[in-house]
């Protein structure tokens, strides 16, 4: 393996790591040698999948630690509780998102709103959460999956487009901070 | 996908940031080529390689003649991955404008018609599924004062990749964008003195320091090896373009 892709001591926290992209995040880093903390709003998802990947693995890679991305008390505790669980984090992996068919004019605006509020407002209060421990770490990374419906329009899924927007703008403002 | 049994060719691979494209290549399994103008740096890097312990082939070939390139690129076919990392000092026109005046940019875009000239020599030597991996720089992204020729390559090679990840494809074609890097591995003695005097640089970007070439190479590899990314433009510049 490159020694730049080694992520041998890292441990990190994938949002929305039960299936997908984030389930794919969750194996690959751990077949660099991290331990990853993995989360969904399913309890039993969440521990099926750290089972899989600890046996494919066969060390102790994968811990489950269920919270709600659309709720800021359960993000916070949820970042607390990964941080606590191996005393450290390197790595934070923001991949939970929702989304919402339709034009913008189409929209609810209530369905509008929660879409910019868990894709964008949450990843960030679970970035500001995870800050102390990704400071601590002297390599923290943080990583925001955005969305090529982000980079140019893409009617179908206006609100998710506009919301990928933003958290990609987030992440530049981050990155400066 | 896996770099395992393929060639890689890198033209200017025998120093720099090309060096350590070849070097990291070769320890990832690929039929590692470094081309290079001078024979000394082929010598060295011959030397570095064994050093390094990686099995690498160094060669003489000069990127700027198409009659050159071609013989070497024949010689290696198929090739899967092709990188454009050469940059010559003398052609490296730095300064303002009213220093470096017409002449200069017409210097500084050389290295626009040798990647040009890589593309197109490597167009049916390349595997199906193979890529093609230039370097313009963050220049263009965020402008300074002093480096207008550095700029004006920057933005020809991140509109040709734009440009042919469509006309070329399925071949990949993605360009990196690399801040200012010091090199660890051929700088070993040299690297603290550059990186002291490259430090004020580095002072102003987010991570508040200059990149290593290694750091380069590194998403060279990651272009190569993922086959869903064409047209991108990649910054690895401790964040000098946010």
């Amino acid at each position: 393996m490159n020694p730049m892709f080694d992520m041998t001591g890292r441990v990190a926290l994938v949002t929305g790591a039960t299936r997908g992209i984030g389930r794919c995040i969750v194996e690959q880093y751990v077949q660099h040698g991290a331990r990853v903390v993995v989360n969904s709003r399913k309890p039993a998802d969440c521990e099926a999948v750290a089972e899989a990947v600890n046996r494919d693995a066969g060390r102790d890679a994968a811990w489950p630690c269920a919270f709600d991305f659309s709720d800021q008390a359960a993000i916070e505790d949820g970042a607390d509780r990964a941080v606590a669980h191996w005393d450290r984090l390197d790595t934070l992996g923001g991949n939970a998102y929702v989304t919402a068919l339709g034009t913008e004019g189409e929209l609810d605006p209530a369905v509008f709103v929660d879409v910019l509020r868990i894709n964008v407002v949450n990843n960030a209060i679970l970035a500001n959460r995870a800050l102390p421990a990704l400071r601590a770490s002297g390599e923290g990374v943080v990583i925001f999956i955005g969305s090529a419906s982000g980079l140019a329009p893409s009617p179908a899924v206006a609100a998710y487009g506009i919301s990928k927007r933003a958290l990609m703008h987030m992440m530049q403002n981050l990155a400066v901070e | 996908m896996t770099l395992a049994g393929k060639t890689v060719v890198v033209v200017g691979g025998t120093s720099g940031v090309g060096l350590h494209i070849v070097l990291q290549a070769a320890a990832a399994g690929a039929k590692a080529v470094g081309l290079g103008r001078s024979p000394l740096r082929v010598a060295a890097a011959q030397e570095k390689a064994r050093a390094a312990g990686v099995a690498a082939v160094f060669e003489q070939a000069d990127g700027t003649d198409e009659t050159s390139l071609r013989a070497a690129l024949e010689r290696h076919a198929p090739i899967a991955h092709v990188v454009a990392s050469a940059l010559d000092a003398e052609e490296h026109a730095l300064g303002d404008f009213r220093k470096t005046g017409t002449a200069g940019l017409k210097r500084g875009m050389n290295k626009f018609w040798l990647s040009c000239t890589l593309i197109e020599q490597s167009d049916d030597l390349l595997e199906p599924d193979g890529s093609i991996t230039l370097m313009s720089g963050s220049d263009e992204r965020k402008a300074w004062p002093g480096v207008v020729a550095h700029a004006i390559v920057g933005g020809a090679l991140n509109a040709l990749v734009r440009t042919l990840a469509i006309e070329l494809a399925p071949h990949r074609i993605n360009v990196i964008c690399p801040g200012p890097t010091v090199d660890s591995v051929n700088d070993a003695i040299e690297r603290p003195q550059r990186v002291t005097g490259m430090q004020p640089w580095g002072e102003r970007f987010p991570l508040k320091r200059v990149g290593d070439s290694s750091e380069v190479a590194h998403g060279a590899l990651f272009l190569m090896t993922n086959g869903y990314v064409t047209g991108t433009i990649l910054d690895i510049d401790g964040g000098a373009s946010v």
